[in-house]
């Protein structure tokens, strides 16, 4: 079985992808960027699914490496065949090795903060997209008809009337984080 | 007495001229001289609604985390690199800064303040408190604070204690990973202090 260690870092990776959402979800999200996109307004995608393999390698790593927990203790995972408890030449387990890699897996993943590991994006049913947009918007609505969005500011982190309008597409608006974007607004 | 009242009328001159230029002065602005500082592609940016910041300009950080301590650091460029495709807010300018001793806040995004004064509370271990300053000049001590949403940090400055005292400025943070959210509603109105 794998070592931890930064190689880790590089596998499962964050997707920009609308098709790696879970349905229905992603037939909502796809229908509204496509009503944006055909309203003239930016859309920038940044993350759709977060892999629940990865936010499974970078809760335990910052566990390992920053809150002492025993690399032994660490449940496995499904798909996800690491070795978090290393060991020293004579087969004894090496605690500050496993520390250091997963200290070094921290540093990949540029963690500050402790990653969670369930949330909508694991689920593929949250994205984050910055959508800017010049002049009056008119966009489509999940029921045929049209919105005309004249309100400020022209971003949908901050446009409420923008918000719903993709809460007809079953996208709805976590207002604390603004690029967030989910199935229920968390 | 001609002396005299020439004298007079000169210091009336000044007088009016000291108080035209007093009222004219333009108040510290909390929006232009604040900032995230945060690592990005492996150096460190800072992202301010500042179009004018000259290389060299010193530049204060706040790390928020207990206990809140103060780095020293200069803005190196303005540097595209540097900008957050996530943030909200187009207007924000983003600089590559160098930090005058290695960091000490990591991957965590800190308050960066350009401009500021003297007169500051250092905080930390060592003073026993959190950081504080009165960056407006007003005799009244601004704090520092932060705290979690799902996926960013939202940064704040308050005049007087924070959450009871009143929002000078904020700005968010996108992380890219999800985190266990700790914000108080008052820390994450993105339409407040700006």
């Amino acid at each position: 079985m794998p070592l931890s260690g930064p190689q880790w870092v590089l596998k499962f990776p964050t997707s920009t992808s609308l098709d790696d959402l879970a349905d229905p979800f992603r037939g909502g999200a796809k229908r509204f960027v496509a009503a944006l996109t055909a309203a003239h307004a930016t859309v920038v995608i940044s993350d759709t699914l977060r892999p629940p393999q990865r936010a499974y390698l970078m809760h335990f790593s910052f566990a390992i490496a920053r809150e002492s927990l025993d690399p032994a203790s660490v449940p496995a995972m499904p798909a996800v065949d690491i070795q978090w408890a290393h060991a020293d030449a004579a087969g004894q387990p090496d605690l500050a090795a496993s520390r250091t890699a997963a200290e070094a897996m921290v540093q990949g993943y540029g963690i500050a903060f402790k990653p969670v590991l369930n949330s909508r994006h694991t689920e593929g049913c949250a994205l984050d997209m910055t959508i800017n947009w010049q002049n009056t918007l008119v966009v489509a609505k999940a029921d045929g008809t049209t919105q005309t969005i004249a309100s400020f500011p022209r971003t949908g982190a901050r446009n409420s009337d923008l918000h719903l309008v993709g809460w007809g597409y079953g996208v709805k608006k976590l207002v604390s984080d603004p690029p967030h974007w989910s199935s229920d607004g968390h | 007495m001609s002396r005299i009242i020439g004298i007079l009328s000169l210091a009336a001159v000044l007088a009016a001229s000291c108080r035209s230029n007093f009222a004219s002065r333009k108040p510290w602005s909390f929006a232009e001289h604040i900032g995230i500082a945060a690592q990005r592609s492996g150096k460190e940016c800072l992202e301010i609604r500042n179009s004018f910041l000259a290389p060299d300009s010193p530049v204060r950080l706040v790390n928020t985390a207990e206990p809140q301590t103060i780095e020293k650091a200069r803005i190196v460029s303005r540097d595209e690199s540097c900008r957050d495709p996530n943030a909200p807010d187009p207007e924000l300018q983003p600089y590559a800064i160098g930090l005058d001793q290695t960091s000490a806040h990591g991957f965590a995004p800190v308050i960066a303040i350009v401009n500021y004064g003297a007169g500051w509370e250092e905080g930390g271990e060592k003073h026993g408190g959190p950081v504080a300053a009165d960056l407006d000049g007003d005799g009244k001590l601004e704090h520092f604070r932060s705290c979690a949403s799902a996926e960013g940090i939202h940064l704040t400055v308050w005049t007087g204690q924070p959450i009871t005292g009143i929002l000078r400025w904020h700005q968010y943070h996108y992380l890219g990973y999800d985190v266990t959210p700790d914000c108080k509603n008052e820390e994450v109105d993105l339409r407040s202090g700006q």
